[in-house]
């Protein structure tokens, strides 16, 4: 029972396996599946939470859409972490909070969930599916790189849930 | 004032807050940690305010750091936090001078840890707004 209720978490339905493949030919498929998976979530069926995370990221996108955005040399929001981000929010299941979404000064897309000044945690969305994420909790920390597949890796699950589960 | 060359521990450093939507919070008066992640040369800029008055502190901010900006911004404030606490994770601060009482703080290691550090400086930093 355990094992279903935590895969049922984990599972999203817009979730398709990832193309590995190398040819043109797969290079097709896998543009015409984000472009599925980017259709079917701006439709309404699927609820107010991955509308609002997917809103959330469009807003984003423009607002970083230039060079210099911060004035300190920060990098436009580089495309390719874009796509893979909204991949990463259609693989969010509704129990998950919803992040803030912005653009750090590499252009890479970060998510935060944030409970406090000592209570947080970052991902960072990379051009190659990489997952730079830190959390503070306490006196206690974490950090390192994940790869994001088809679903969120369970150690960042763990440490969004850790946010909000008042372990601190 | 004058300011000794090399940073005192105790010293406390300014950096100016330009945005708002993820670097600080007005609701939890907080500042966030994107204020501290650093830009693409990894010298996180910042200003020595011992010894000014707060008018002064947002004198510096207006002149030195927004009307240079290339894109309009407010001065929304800044997040104020000691030298010991930068220094506490092996980051070095560089006095410049150039704008007087300018440096950066240097040394940040790869990605994943400095976002942990951004964390870090957030928590101890005090937010002071304009």
């Amino acid at each position: 029972m355990n094992i279903l209720v935590r895969n049922m978490r984990k599972t999203n339905p817009l979730v398709f396996p990832q193309n590995r493949g190398v040819s043109d030919a797969a290079n097709d498929i896998q543009r015409e599946t984000e472009e599925l998976q980017q259709n079917i979530s701006r439709s309404i069926t699927f609820g107010d939470h991955l509308s609002e995370m997917m809103e959330r990221l469009f807003e984003t996108k423009q607002e970083h859409a230039i060079n210099n955005w911060d004035g300190y040399g920060a990098k436009a929001i580089d495309e390719q972490s874009y796509k893979n981000s909204t991949r990463f929010i259609l693989s969010l299941t509704p129990d998950i909070p919803i992040p803030e979404i912005g653009v750090e000064p590499d252009g890479e897309v970060v998510f935060e969930w944030y409970g406090g000044k000592r209570n947080v945690f970052s991902i960072s969305m990379g051009s190659r599916n990489e997952l730079t994420y830190a959390g503070l909790y306490g006196i206690s920390k974490t950090y390192g790189v994940e790869h994001f597949y088809e679903n969120v890796p369970d150690t960042l699950l763990d440490n969004i849930n850790r946010v909000f589960s008042g372990r601190v | 004032m004058v300011l000794p060359i090399v940073v005192n521990p105790n010293e406390s450093l300014a950096r100016y807050l330009s945005e708002k939507k993820g670097y600080f919070s007005t609701d939890r008066n907080a500042v966030l940690p994107r204020a501290f992640m650093p830009p693409l040369n990894l010298r996180l800029s910042v200003f020595r305010i011992d010894g000014l008055k707060l008018d002064e502190v947002w004198e510096i901010g207006q002149k030195k750091v927004i009307d240079v900006l290339p894109l309009p911004k407010p001065l929304y404030g800044m997040a104020d936090i000691k030298a010991s606490k930068v220094r506490k994770f092996e980051l070095e601060i560089e006095p410049s001078n150039t704008p007087p009482r300018h440096a950066d703080i240097c040394g940040w290691p790869e990605k994943a840890r400095h976002k942990s550090i951004a964390q870090q400086l957030a928590a101890e930093a005090t937010l002071i707004l304009k």
